[in-house]
This record gives C-alpha cells, structure tokens and sequence, in this order.
C-alpha cells in the first residue's frame, strides 16, 4: 500500500468519525449526558467517603499529638497518610475526569468544583506543611515534597485552567511550586 | 440517590433526607425544571418543600474541615 492510499484511508476514517459524532440522535446525546451525570454522582459518593476516612485518622491523630511519645504517635501518622494519600488521588481522579470532559460542566460545577477549589488552595498546603513538620518535630520519615510538583498534578493543572493568573501563581506559591513548572 | 450529599447540600438533620423524600425531591425539582426554573434554583426550592429540616444545619465541608483540624494540632 502506499502512502497516499493510506493516507486517504485514514483520513477518510476520521470523516466518518467526525459526522457519526456530530450527528448523534437526541437519544444519544441525552443517554450520554445521564451517564456523564451517573459519573459524577459515584465519583462524589466515593469521594465523601475517602474522606469520611481521611477526616476519622485525622482525629485519630489529635488525640495522641502532643503526647510526645513517638510510638504512640508514629502508628496514627501512618493512617493520616494513607488515608490523606486515598483522599487526594480521589480528588486528582476527578479533576483529571473534569479536564477529559468524562463530566459535563454542570455536574462538576455542582459536585465537586468548591471542594476540589478548596482543597487546592487551603487544605492541600496546610497537610503536606504541617505533616512535614510533625515528622521532623517525632523524627518520621518523611518523603512526600508538595514542591516536587508531582502530587495531585491534574488538580493542581485544573486549576491553572480555572482560576486567574494570580490566584494560580498564589496556589503554586503556597504549594512551593518553582516558577515555570 | 446520595442521602448524604443532599443532607450536606441542603443542610437538613441527621437521618434526613429519608429515600422518600429524596425521591419526592427529585421529582419535585423536574417539575419545577419542566416549568423552566433553573436547574440549581429548582432543587432548592424543592429541597424547602420536600426537606422539613432543610436549612437548619450547617455541615462544614471537605476542605473546611481538614483545614481546621491541621489548623488546631499545630504549635
């Protein structure tokens, strides 16, 4: 075969695509919105309850902080981790859905924007800061580097989508994020 | 349907929304679309007439939460 009969091939291909995708049915288009919605539904009910989760070793972990005992403490810093580790990729996982369009604006909007917006500029920061410094203050091993840029990436690139220049070059100030990354 | 969510959404008591009356929401909230009120405005207003308890609890969310409880361990 040579290149131009492949070349029409493929590109003839990519037409059929492109008009069955612009002339879906109404019933298409609404079968695939309710899915869409269907999406963000479960992806909030798994999210509420990572942090249910996330939200209990928290507690859990306040409860023995200031007892300067490091074994006791070490074992309730490893479930906030794990937990806290569980809660932000479910947040990652959404934001990246949101940015693949695999949920409609409006379900993400109503579902989950306020708390993925919050959780970027507030919660995100203060976990890895203070987590940080609870592991220096008991002598944990602590690996986890917010500034690397590599945690929570697609929430961290949904927000540069979304929010102004300002607010985003803010998050990336308080995340330790380097200019020009 | 996510009773919690709506619980949270719409502020009503522990133990409320029951499945009936999510239900009721629900269909009361497509009516008020059909009528042509707007998406988020018709789930409120329906959440006020199917919720007795709607609005009388203020759940503190996700990022809130977190950010208070790291906020009140530290130094």
């Amino acid at each position: 075969m040579d290149y131009e009969t492949i070349g029409t091939a493929v590109l003839s291909a990519v037409v059929v695509v492109l008009i069955n995708r612009l002339s879906l049915s109404r019933k298409e288009k609404h079968e695939i919105s309710a899915a869409q919605a269907a999406t963000s539904r479960s992806l909030l009910t798994e999210r509420q309850k990572s942090f249910r989760e996330f939200e209990t070793a928290l507690r859990e972990l306040r409860t023995v902080r200031d007892t300067g005992d490091a074994a006791v403490v070490e074992p309730r810093y490893w479930n906030v981790r794990t937990a806290a580790n569980v809660y932000f990729d479910q947040l990652d996982m959404i934001a990246s859905f949101v940015r693949r369009g695999d949920i409609d604006r409006t379900s993400a909007e109503q579902d989950h924007f306020d708390e993925l917006r919050k959780a970027a500029e507030k919660a995100i920061p203060a976990y890895y800061s203070f987590m940080h410094d609870l592991a220096a203050e008991y002598g944990f091993p602590d690996s986890e580097n917010l500034a690397d840029g590599d945690i929570c990436r697609n929430l961290r690139l949904l927000m540069s989508e979304r929010l102004s220049y300002e607010e985003y070059h803010q998050l990336k100030r308080d995340w330790g994020i380097a200019e020009g990354e | 349907m996510d009773l919690v969510g709506l619980r949270v959404k719409y502020g009503t008591a522990p133990g409320e929304p029951t499945e009936n009356q999510a239900r009721a929401w629900y269909q009361r909230t497509q009516d008020l679309r059909a009528q042509g009120v707007e998406a988020e405005e018709a789930g409120r207003r329906a959440a006020r007439e199917t919720f007795p308890t709607c609005g009388q609890y203020v759940y503190k969310r996700e990022a809130d939460t977190i950010f208070d409880l790291i906020a009140s361990m530290r130094r």
